[in-house]
């Protein structure tokens, strides 16, 4: 009962990514495979900007950055799966999403884990996911003259993911010193460049920040 | 849907489902994952910033504004969805008002 509403949610979420998907030259049954396949929200969201005009490594390379948030999700429940065979905790794994996972966390605090649970809330999170990008896919689309609008609303939902990232002044300084770089490497190299640099140079600072934390520790 | 569009997503999908795989994966053979962890959960933030710093700068006023709307939005909690539609339609008020 308690994915329901996060399973609406989901959906309109996915009806938002299908009709994005369209106003970027993709078609229906690419969006609805994109979610049926690859099933991440904030990696679909990601693509979208760069999906006509990137190759496909630096696609794969952003889809593995932005997934990272799995291995903690992963860790958080990988201890539930600790003793069984792998045929019996991989495959399940393919419907861990942020959501179901803090369900099941919520629920193993007074109850023992329950591989139905989990699974029952992925698959309706799954299904809620894929039709309503399916949906969106198939909202009457025209040409719009908002494709620019269309872009900002795709960053909008970047900027939402973000807050809840945002850790206080170590974030504030991370973020600062990678959207420098992001905007100069725009200002002078392509708009894919401009997120590889950005990313380089927020990596770079993390791990000097994390050297003089363990230095001063 | 062309092979290559099904190929591209293909290898997408088992970059997504890699990293599903990865956190349990680390846990069933790694004894402390104490260390690891807190370095990795810095990326995501990295890569949205980088994502979105050239494009709210373009966008001007009628851009910054919705960006920091849309942000305490969700800060506080608001659904994904909510917070971006919002940010969204402020963004196209300000962009005919500016």
């Amino acid at each position: 009962m308690a994915s329901f509403p996060i399973a609406a949610v989901s959906f309109l979420d996915g009806c938002i990514f299908g009709f994005l998907a369209r106003s970027h030259e993709l078609t229906s049954g690419e969006a609805t495979s994109m979610s049926i396949l690859i099933t991440s929200g904030a990696a679909q969201f990601l693509l979208l900007p760069y999906w006509n005009q990137s190759s496909i490594g630096l696609l794969i390379l952003l889809t593995a950055l932005i997934s990272v948030r799995y291995l903690f999700l992963g860790a958080g429940v990988g201890v539930f799966f600790r003793g069984r065979p792998a045929i019996q905790t991989y495959p399940f794994l393919f419907f861990l999403f942020d959501e179901n996972w803090a369900l099941t966390l919520h629920q193993t605090r007074n109850n023992h884990f329950s591989l139905p649970y989990f699974l029952g809330a992925g698959v309706l999170l799954y299904f809620a996911w894929v039709t309503g990008t399916l949906a969106g896919s198939l909202f009457p689309y025209r040409e719009l003259s908002h494709h620019e609008s269309l872009n900002l609303l795709i960053h909008l939902i970047f900027a939402a993911i973000l807050a809840g990232q945002w850790n206080g002044r170590r974030s504030f300084a991370l973020w600062s010193i990678t959207a420098v770089a992001a905007i100069v490497a725009k200002e002078f190299l392509a708009v894919e460049w401009s997120l590889v640099a950005g990313t380089v140079a927020g990596l770079l600072t993390m791990l000097l920040l994390r050297s003089f934390q363990d230095q001063r520790s | 849907m062309s092979l290559d569009s099904f190929l591209m997503i293909a290898g997408i999908a088992v970059a997504a489902y890699g990293m599903r795989c990865s956190g349990v994966w680390l846990v069933r053979r790694m004894n402390d994952v104490s260390r690891v962890l807190p370095v990795l959960q810095e990326f995501p933030g990295i890569i949205l910033t980088a994502a979105v710093a050239p494009a709210f700068l373009d966008a001007g006023v009628a851009g910054i504004l919705p960006l920091i709307v849309t942000s305490l939005l969700a800060a506080r909690k608001s659904s994904l969805s909510f917070s971006s539609i919002f940010g969204f339609l402020l963004f196209l008020l300000l962009r005919s008002i500016l």
